[in-house]
């Protein structure tokens, strides 16, 4: 047997020998005796609870769509998606300039507390995806976060 | 058959498909299984206490946050079960400077062993493994047989990773004593 030092629990003879004792196992029919006790009923909360994202997850979705909303109103590319004519009167900006002067309200209560323009349109978004998930795609943003942050 | 990763089935469980849990039953019933019985050493009770330990880790499978591995966090589910069922835990503390085994020592008594029965040897080393405290025999026994990491046998019984080291070593000397004294009385025959 090599033992380099005094400190080495490494050992193959030791190894040998105890992978020759036959190991202790549970009956042939466990896996059935466990399935059939696991109770169909507490799969559903537990799904619910299971797909919830955290808040810095929320942030970035969030974050995502706000640049992504910018980049195609900076860059005018909405244009290329919708026809002309169609929304001809309708101005987003306008919106979140209004849902901005409201939470500008909200937050002056604290003189000290001031909010950014920027800010402002990511906690509205975390806002809608919030309510977005509670009530419409609690189950299908489970794939969301296997496969985007797992 | 495609090999599966635990991870696939833990997402194919937690999207409602329950069967999909048998496949990690079946993958670590084995080792939850001896974990189990090296704490407590009634079988039907140990059995019993597995399904237990997969049932409250099914409820709880939300909570598994794929920090470490599903099975390191099942086996120390069922570690913790298995010593609360015996008694209270109780940390243990062991010195870093006990003594270490000589390299001497150990390359006579391995060399000897060349020379013995290898059937002796075994059941010598079972009838040791037996007379250990519970949870030494569970760290010999998934650090040489199932192959676990130090770490991971850490994580799995709370103990920090020197004092796995430590009662490993300590254990060893003790095999290897008992292996000397009976080569020793063999010689006298």
């Amino acid at each position: 047997m090599n033992m380099r030092n005094n400190n080495d629990i490494h050992d193959e003879f030791l190894k040998k020998l105890i992978r020759q004792i036959p190991d202790d196992q549970p009956s042939d029919d466990f896996v059935a005796k466990v399935m059939k006790v696991i109770p169909a009923t507490s799969l559903a909360n537990k799904v619910e609870k299971s797909t919830s994202l955290k808040w810095w997850q929320w942030g970035l979705i969030a974050a995502a769509i706000v640049a992504l909303g910018c980049f195609i109103h900076f860059f005018d590319l909405l244009q290329y998606f919708i026809p002309k004519g169609l929304f001809d009167d309708f101005n987003a900006f306008l919106y979140i300039d209004k849902l901005y002067g409201i939470v500008k309200v909200f937050f002056n209560i604290f003189d000290s507390f001031t909010i950014g323009y920027i800010p402002t349109i990511i906690i509205i978004a975390i806002g809608i995806l919030y309510l977005v998930d509670r009530f419409i795609f609690n189950k299908l943003y489970f794939h969301i976060r296997f496969f985007i942050f797992m | 058959m495609t090999y599966r990763d635990d991870n696939f089935y833990i997402r194919q469980v937690l999207q409602g498909n329950s069967a999909a849990y048998a496949n990690l039953v079946e993958r670590h019933k084995d080792i939850v299984f001896s974990v189990i019985k090296k704490i407590i050493h009634d079988r039907l009770e140990a059995e019993e206490l597995a399904q237990d330990v997969f049932i409250s880790a099914y409820k709880s499978l939300s909570q598994f946050e794929g920090k470490s591995k599903f099975s390191t966090w099942l086996y120390r589910i069922a570690y913790n079960a298995a010593i609360s069922k015996t008694r209270k835990p109780k940390k243990i503390f062991v010195s870093i400077d006990d003594p270490f085994i000589e390299t001497q020592f150990i390359s006579q008594v391995s060399e000897q062993s060349e020379n013995h029965d290898l059937e002796k040897q075994i059941d010598t080393l079972y009838k040791i493994m037996e007379k250990l405290p519970p949870e030494e025999n569970l760290l010999l026994d998934l650090f040489y047989k199932k192959d676990l990491r130090v770490e991971e046998i850490s994580e799995i019984t709370g103990l920090t990773i020197s004092n796995v080291k430590v009662k490993l070593h300590r254990i060893r000397k003790r095999i290897y004593l008992e292996f000397k004294k009976l080569f020793e009385n063999e010689y006298a025959k």
